[in-house]
């Protein structure tokens, strides 16, 4: 494909990639921007990608509270990477099956994964089932519930492993006489590379950006709040207390975070995976060829 | 008899793997499903889900008998469909661009980029939005349209601009995440299929029609019937933050969830939040079956179950 | 194949047995069910207390075995929780002696207030006394996931909150014949004014005009500024300063500052006070005239650029507008105090004027019962539940205790019996400050609060300020909406659709008319009739009920 250095291709393909790409880093520049504006410069004059007096009290307020936030890191970096390890590993072990041709009940076991994406009985059972656990108050309320396998990702993961591995290698393993676990391990993990990463990596997203768990089962202990659960506390009390019609309560309002700092917080609930994930790119690229495998 | 052992021998450890994930989809799922129940019950504390009354019906009607019945459902799956083409062709068509990046490093670049918006919260993408749209200091009303010598437009108070700002929105925060998948199906391609159409002297776009385009068919189909099944869900966040739930616009914004929020803001009534899920999950299942039986005529192993 | 997926559903369906087992028997003894009366009552009408013991139906409690309470709060101020931690040791120190109940604070934020409040009533979690805003009053109790005191009235606990609040309000907190909870003492009154930068007054002679300084008050002294005259302030800051905007409205409703309905709860058929204070008559409230006045007016002044121009979907604050400097004026309830609350909040120097008389202050059931103090049904033991909310309404170390943290370390006394941070806390910094005694319990029977403003007088003249508005001829009404679920949904979309354009004058004055007529089309649409219809009947109902 490099014969030719810049096709009409090459150069159209880049410059749209290029475009979106500014799309996308704009906004973001314009949340860092606003995060450094003097609070009352953003407020008199609105968000801006030049603004005319800058301010670092929005992460003067962040670096208070430091010690808070730096918990709430480590409950976020610790639930994300045991939740994202367990959800690959256990989808990936329950899409294999799913992906085997004549696996008897196979569609069976496809319709009782698929049917978890339909329906839900809503937060009040999901609340009583997973209390009587004992869960609540616990570091496990922000792992356990809701997140750990999802039919989502088991499903992509099957089509991928369907599609993409040959049913000659399995043929070909089973006649060298391996097991079930060592096709699972020596097949179809390293030739399903690409989606585990893929999949992972939102997996690890959904933990990262969830704050529900946090909100139904962490109400007495919420020192095990995680990034997320701080940010969006704070975001819902202002939206909260700003709008009612009360006056007392408008007048608790006053007292709550400003806008710059919302905007702080953000960027910095974002900031590690941003960081993160170009060094995590290198697991994205192509799984071992086939050759590779067969040899 | 000696074949049966010898089928389970060899499928037994297949099972074996299902199980523990199928052990949690139980737990975290189907056992609470029965708590749909409620739907059709006043739901009483003491009584619990099981015990409350009957009352038939009664949590549905909420959804039908409004005269806003037909916009929030129009507008729910309008959106959705425009969503599902809008991320299905550029997620592709990124997918395949971001793979024949000039360079490694461009390639980092772009993947990263488009993963990025995903991480915003909802909230912070309205703040986003409002920034370019507000009435006294957005830039768009401020810097573009002055510019263009066009005259200020009140965005949050005309209905006709949100569809195309709703799906530009969505499109801009959740493209990444089919581009991702249709990048890792992309990349499970056997390289050497392109060698040799290569070395045959196919162009570019001969290999993306004869190749890349075939190969991703799966994921498509599965991507697609799965959002079938969602078709009357909607991102909250995105129709009830990004449009700042402003009144005057949600003849375009309404869908069925942020009607439900609203009206049931105030009212705590957890019979009609469950009846307002089930109606959603029984058209999506409905949907999605039918869908299924299509697909799995033209392809059988294509098809979902 | 098959059957392996019948037995894994079959064995879901026995797990949800056990699990329905355990939602819904707990406390099928102690609890009642929200419309009824309790079973047993009549023979342990309350607590029992000899000093060394108190005997409830339920047991016996005593200092080394106390009953275990747990009491949630809405927190709107961050507190430290090892301070926290420490107010609530002391406040045990004193509640297991005195009342045999050992106290555990539950505080919630108000966003999360609603869902982790709802769970914990659905998820049959231990809730004792919990806080009950009357917007959700009505589902709550509904779901039978609230206890119904009336029982208990009768006993000296129940004299005691009487006392401390009157008998009207005692019994606000009651829908139909179910008694709640008990209201805060504050003022209730919420009468609209204006709060102005003084600067710009100054510099442009309005001081002088209106007498602002002379007048410069938060106490009610009779002069109030007519809405003409608002709107020559507005047009002289405008003149001055084209950019800046006259008077800031958001999102957040304000209507009720320009005009004084009975919402009857939820504003879909109230009365119209303006028109007639003595009718229990329920009108569609947005086809009246003072409705059409007051929005017409709004309308014409934000064409006029007096009115935020973002005001519709705006949610920052009166406090953030203020203090970016472009800001002048806002609409607001005044109060005593209001003015050194709002000076420190918006950074600068500011003057009041009310913008109704005091003839127009009026108070409906929602004005007095925002938030109101209540037991939760899943109580282990309501008496017990009953005896600290006594408490919060009779003793003032409870309240002080939980409002206000231990002497000496989180506040010290002044020499007027005030009270104020300990030396070194402040605003930003302090460690431990409720300041929601306004929302449960009794405050006037706790210390005054100083912030540099207030003297010991403080709680007289909130007291006083409550004193001349008038009442609702619907007071103390709740309307239960539970039956009309679907009606309100409908409604309730309906009205936002059009509430804040029109609230906030961002409408347009070219479009008041087609508006407001938009509206009303479809709140009758959506079945506002049947909901005015059936408020009528309860309310007629309840008039009947408190003649008697």
């Amino acid at each position: 494909m490099k014969e030719k250095p810049f096709s009409k291709y090459q150069i159209l393909s880049n410059g749209i990639m290029i475009l979106w790409t500014l799309l996308i880093v704009l906004p973001f520049i314009l949340l860092f921007m606003s995060s450094i504006t003097d609070e009352n410069t953003l407020v008199a004059n609105g968000y801006s990608f030049l603004p005319e007096k800058f301010s670092g009290a929005a992460y003067g307020y962040i670096l208070k509270s430091g010690a808070k936030i730096l918990k709430a890191y480590g409950i976020s970096i610790l639930v994300t990477a045991v939740g994202t390890l367990v959800n690959v590993l256990l989808s990936a072990l329950m899409a294999y099956p799913l992906s085997v041709r004549n696996l008897p009940g196979r569609k069976a076991l496809n319709f009782f994964v698929f049917f978890t994406m339909l329906f839900n009985g809503g937060i009040v059972p999901s609340y009583l089932m997973w209390t009587s656990f004992g869960i609540k108050d616990t570091i496990f309320a922000q792992l356990l519930p809701n997140f750990l396998v999802s039919a989502w990702n088991v499903m992509m993961i099957r089509t991928f492993f369907t599609t993409s591995i040959p049913e000659s290698l399995y043929e070909a393993a089973e006649i060298d006489g391996a097991t079930q676990l060592q096709i699972f391990k020596s097949i179809v993990i390293p030739l399903g590379k690409p989606i585990l990463v893929t999949m992972g990596t939102f997996a690890g997203l959904t933990y990262w950006n969830d704050w529900t768990n946090g909100l139904y089962y962490l109400v007495k202990r919420q020192n095990l709040y995680n990034v997320q659960n701080l940010l969006n506390q704070m975001v819902s009390n202002i939206q909260y207390l700003a709008t009612s019609s009360n006056s007392n309560v408008t007048a608790a309002s006053s007292a709550l975070p400003s806008t710059a700092i919302q905007m702080a917080i953000a960027f910095v609930a974002i900031l590690p995976i941003m960081l993160i994930f170009p060094f995590f790119q290198k697991y994205y690229s192509k799984g071992l060829t086939l050759g590779g495998v067969k040899g | 008899m000696n074949s049966k052992v010898k089928k389970l021998k060899r499928y037994l450890p297949l099972y074996l793997m299902f199980l523990p994930g199928a052990i949690y989809l139980l737990i975290n799922n189907y056992v609470p499903m029965a708590g749909l129940v409620v739907a059709f019950k006043q739901y009483k504390v003491k009584s619990g889900l099981f015990g409350s009354p009957w009352n038939g019906l009664k949590n549905f009607e909420f959804l039908f008998a409004t005269p806003d019945a037909w916009v929030i459902t129009r507008n729910t799956i309008l959106y959705n469909l425009v969503f599902i083409v809008l991320n299905t062709v550029l997620g592709i068509m990124f997918a395949i661009f971001i793979c024949d990046a000039l360079s490694k490093k461009l390639k980092k670049v772009y993947q990263s980029a488009i993963l990025f918006p995903y991480l915003m919260s909802a909230v912070i993408v309205g703040y986003i939005v409002f920034a370019f749209c507000s009435q006294t200091n957005g830039i768009v009303n401020n810097t573009i349209l002055p510019a263009l010598g066009l005259d200020p437009v009140n965005w949050y108070s005309e209905p006709k601009y949100w569809p195309f700002i709703l799906s530009f929105v969505n499109t801009w925060k959740g493209v990444g995440y089919g581009c991702l998948i249709y990048i890792s199906s992309i990349n499970g391609i056997d390289p050497s299929l392109y060698e040799a159409a290569s070395l045959d002297g196919a162009s570019k776009w001969q290999q993306i029609r004869n190749i890349t385009l075939p190969s991703i068919v799966p994921t498509f189909v599965t991507l697609t019937l799965m959002n079938i099944g969602r078709i009357f869900y909607s991102d909250f966040g995105l129709f009830y933050q990004v449009p700042r739930n402003s009144g005057m616009i949600y003849s375009t914004t309404n869908v069925i969830d942020t009607y439900v929020y609203r009206g049931l803001m105030e009212q705590s009534n957890i019979g009609m939040s469950a009846a307002a899920g089930f109606y959603q999950s029984i058209v999506g299942f409905i949907l999605v079956l039918a869908a299924n039986m299509v697909v799995r005529k033209f392809s059988r192993e294509n098809a979902l179950f | 194949m098959k059957k392996k997926l019948v037995c894994l559903l079959l064995s879901a369906v026995l797990a949800v047995g056990t699990l329905a087992g355990c939602g819904g028997g707990s406390g099928e003894e102690t609890g009642s069910e929200g419309g009824g009366s309790e079973a047993g009552t009549e023979e342990s009408a309350g607590a029992v207390s000899d000093g060394e013991s108190t005997t409830t139906a339920v047991g016996t409690y005593t200092a080394d075995d106390p009953y275990h309470l747990v009491f949630s709060f809405v927190e709107f101020y961050e507190q430290d929780e090892n301070a926290r931690a420490a107010v609530q040791d002391a406040l045990n120190a004193y509640t297991i002696p005195e009342y045999h109940i050992e106290v555990e604070f539950l505080p919630l934020s108000f966003a999360d207030y609603q869902t982790t409040t709802q769970l914990m009533l659905s998820g049959g979690d231990k809730l004792d006394v919990f806080p009950i805003s009357f917007a959700y009053a009505a589902s709550w109790i509904n779901m039978g996931g609230v206890y119904d005191m009336s029982p208990l009235m009768d006993t000296e606990d129940g004299k005691k909150i009487v006392e401390a609040l009157g008998e009207a309000n005692a019994n606000v907190g009651n829908m139909n014949g179910v008694l709640y909870g008990f209201p805060a003492n504050k003022e209730s009154i919420e009468l609209g004014g204006l709060c102005m930068r003084a600067d710009i007054c100054d510099e442009l002679g309005l001081t002088e005009k209106y007498g602002l300084d002379a007048e410069n008050s938060d106490e009610y002294t009779g002069k109030s500024l007519r809405w003409d005259e608002a709107e020559e302030i507005f047009a002289a800051v405008k003149e001055a300063y084209p950019s800046m905007t006259p008077m800031y409205l958001s999102n957040s409703d304000q209507l009720s500052r320009f005009c004084f309905f009975d919402p009857l709860v939820d504003s879909l058929g109230g009365l119209d006070l303006e028109a007639d204070r003595d009718s229990l008559q329920v009108v569609n409230l947005f086809e009246t005239d003072t409705y059409k006045e007051v929005v017409t007016m709004l309308a014409d002044w934000y064409d006029k650029g007096y009115i935020y121009q973002d005001a519709a979907t705006d949610t920052q604050g009166t406090a953030t507008m203020m203090k970016a400097g472009n800001t002048f004026s806002y609409a607001t309830a005044i109060k005593p105090g209001f003015l050194a609350e709002a000076e420190s909040a918006n950074g600068c120097d500011c003057y009041v004027l009310y913008l109704n008389s005091s003839d127009d202050g009026g108070i409906a059931t929602h004005n007095v019962s925002f938030f109101n103090t209540g037991i939760s049904s899943n109580s282990d033991d309501p008496e017990m539940a009953f005896k600290f909310i006594a408490a919060l309404y009779s003793d003032a170390n409870v309240m002080n205790l939980w409002q206000y943290g231990i002497e000496g370390t989180n506040y010290q006394i002044l020499e007027d019996g005030t009270i104020y941070y300990v030396d070194g806390e402040n605003d930003g910094n302090f460690a431990y400050h409720q300041n929601s005694g306004w929302c449960m319990g009794n405050q006037f029977n706790s210390y005054v609060w100083n912030d540099g403003n207030r003297d010991g007088d403080y709680w007289n003249k909130l007291q006083k300020h409550n004193d001349w508005a008038f009442y609702s001829p619907a007071f103390g009404f709740m309307w239960d909406s539970s039956e009309y679920a679907t009606q309100v949904t409908a409604l309730t979309n309906a009205y936002e659709t059009y509430r804040a354009a029109l609230h906030t004058g961002s409408v347009g004055s070219a479009n008041v008319e087609s508006t407001i007529q938009a509206l009303n089309d479809a709140l009758y649409a959506a079945g506002l009739q049947d909901v005015i219809d059936a408020k009528q009947a309860q309310l007629d109902a309840w008039a009947a009920s408190q003649g008697e």
